[in-house]
């Protein structure tokens, strides 16, 4: 409650008739500030002057904002339909096997080539494959220091 | 709009419902236009910010909790967005090159289906000077006479709105009406005569 006291000069010209114009006055202030105005044509002006400035302002502000008001729908509609397909594509490739197959395999990749630079290799054959008819065999040996992997074909077996 | 209708609304734009968003674009544009508007001053900018808030509706109306209305919540951001581009562009002097374009009456004609070219010049002329006078203001306290002038809204929503106490929103309103008062002070004898 803001306590207006009926003193004239406490009123007139201050922030209480601007108040009282936005009906933010209640109870015993806005009977004081009310029977103030009935006897003050300063303040009755400069309330007229208030309510001009409001109606003003929105002739104002309406007149430019009843300019392009079609343009703006279709502007955000177009705007929306580019985001909607932007967003649904974007699900549709995350989903696809297009995307699942090489990013399957890039994070294979990725994760032989950690675990093999995080594990030094064995010092011995790293595989030894014999053929079916056991007349010859294919042993894999990579060195240790330098990774440089060696083919051994043997053909008797 | 009915509560229920606003809910409905609002499922169908969740549900990203093409024709429900032209309806919420032709339902609100306009009053959110005048917004924008009120802050920028600046009509082209005002359009694309509307086009922004409508796409921020969009992609965040999973984010909207219905503890407001639809229409409070795109104000809010239209508010946001519209100081945003103020506090950008004031950094960059924009708005000194808009007060040369007034001055050599540029300003958007109000009435142009008035067949009265005088008439015209002189609503041209008021509509200038209205916007010289909105531009000579503050953007807070810019943003809050638009709220309580055009929206209508009461102290204590406007403070909500702003994060400022009903007192300050009180004295922003004052000073801005004293100070369009002052500088329109020619406008209203010239109106007397």
């Amino acid at each position: 409650m803001l306590k207006v006291k009926a003193n004239n000069e406490i009123i007139c010209g201050t922030e209480i008739i601007s108040r009282f114009m936005d009906n933010e006055l209640h109870g015993d202030d806005l009977i004081t500030v009310e029977k103030h105005i009935d006897s003050c044509e300063s303040c009755r002006k400069r309330l007229d002057i208030y309510s001009k400035i409001g109606s003003g302002l929105n002739s104002f502000i309406n007149a430019e904002a009843s300019l392009q008001g079609q343009e703006i729908v279709e502007g955000v509609i177009s705007r929306i339909r580019q985001k909607g397909n932007w967003l649904q594509g974007f699900k549709e490739l995350v989903l696809s096997r297009r995307t699942f197959i090489p990013a399957g395999v890039a994070l294979s990749i990725a994760l032989a080539s950690l675990i093999f630079l995080n594990n030094p290799a064995p010092a011995g054959p790293s595989a030894i494959i014999s053929s079916l008819s056991g007349t010859g065999s294919l042993t894999i040996v990579v060195t240790p220091e330098t990774r440089q992997t060696i083919l051994w074909v043997n053909e008797n077996g | 709009m009915a509560d229920s209708d606003e809910d409905r609304l609002v499922l169908d734009l969740k549900n990203r419902d093409e024709k429900a968003y032209g309806m919420l674009v032709s339902q609100y544009q306009a009053k959110l236009r005048n917004v924008a508007y009120g802050i920028t001053l600046d009509a082209e900018e005002s359009a694309d910010i509307i086009q922004d808030v409508f796409l921020k509706a969009y992609t965040g109306i999973e984010r909207f909790k219905g503890e407001s209305s639809l229409y409070t919540w795109l104000r809010r951001i239209t508010i946001n967005e519209s100081l945003n581009w103020v506090r950008k562009w004031k950094r960059r002097f924009r708005w000194q090159h808009q007060s040369i374009d007034q001055e050599e009456g540029n300003a958007p004609d109000l009435v142009s289906d008035r067949p009265d070219p005088e008439e015209s010049l002189d609503n041209r002329q008021l509509s200038g000077m209205v916007k010289k006078a909105l531009e000579s203001l503050p953007e807070k306290a810019r943003t809050i006479l638009i709220l309580k002038e055009v929206e209508g809204l009461s102290y204590d929503e406007i403070g909500e709105l702003m994060g400022i106490n009903k007192g300050t929103v009180s004295s922003r309103i004052f000073y801005a009406r004293e100070k369009l008062r002052e500088s329109l002070k020619g406008v209203e004898s010239e109106g007397q005569q």
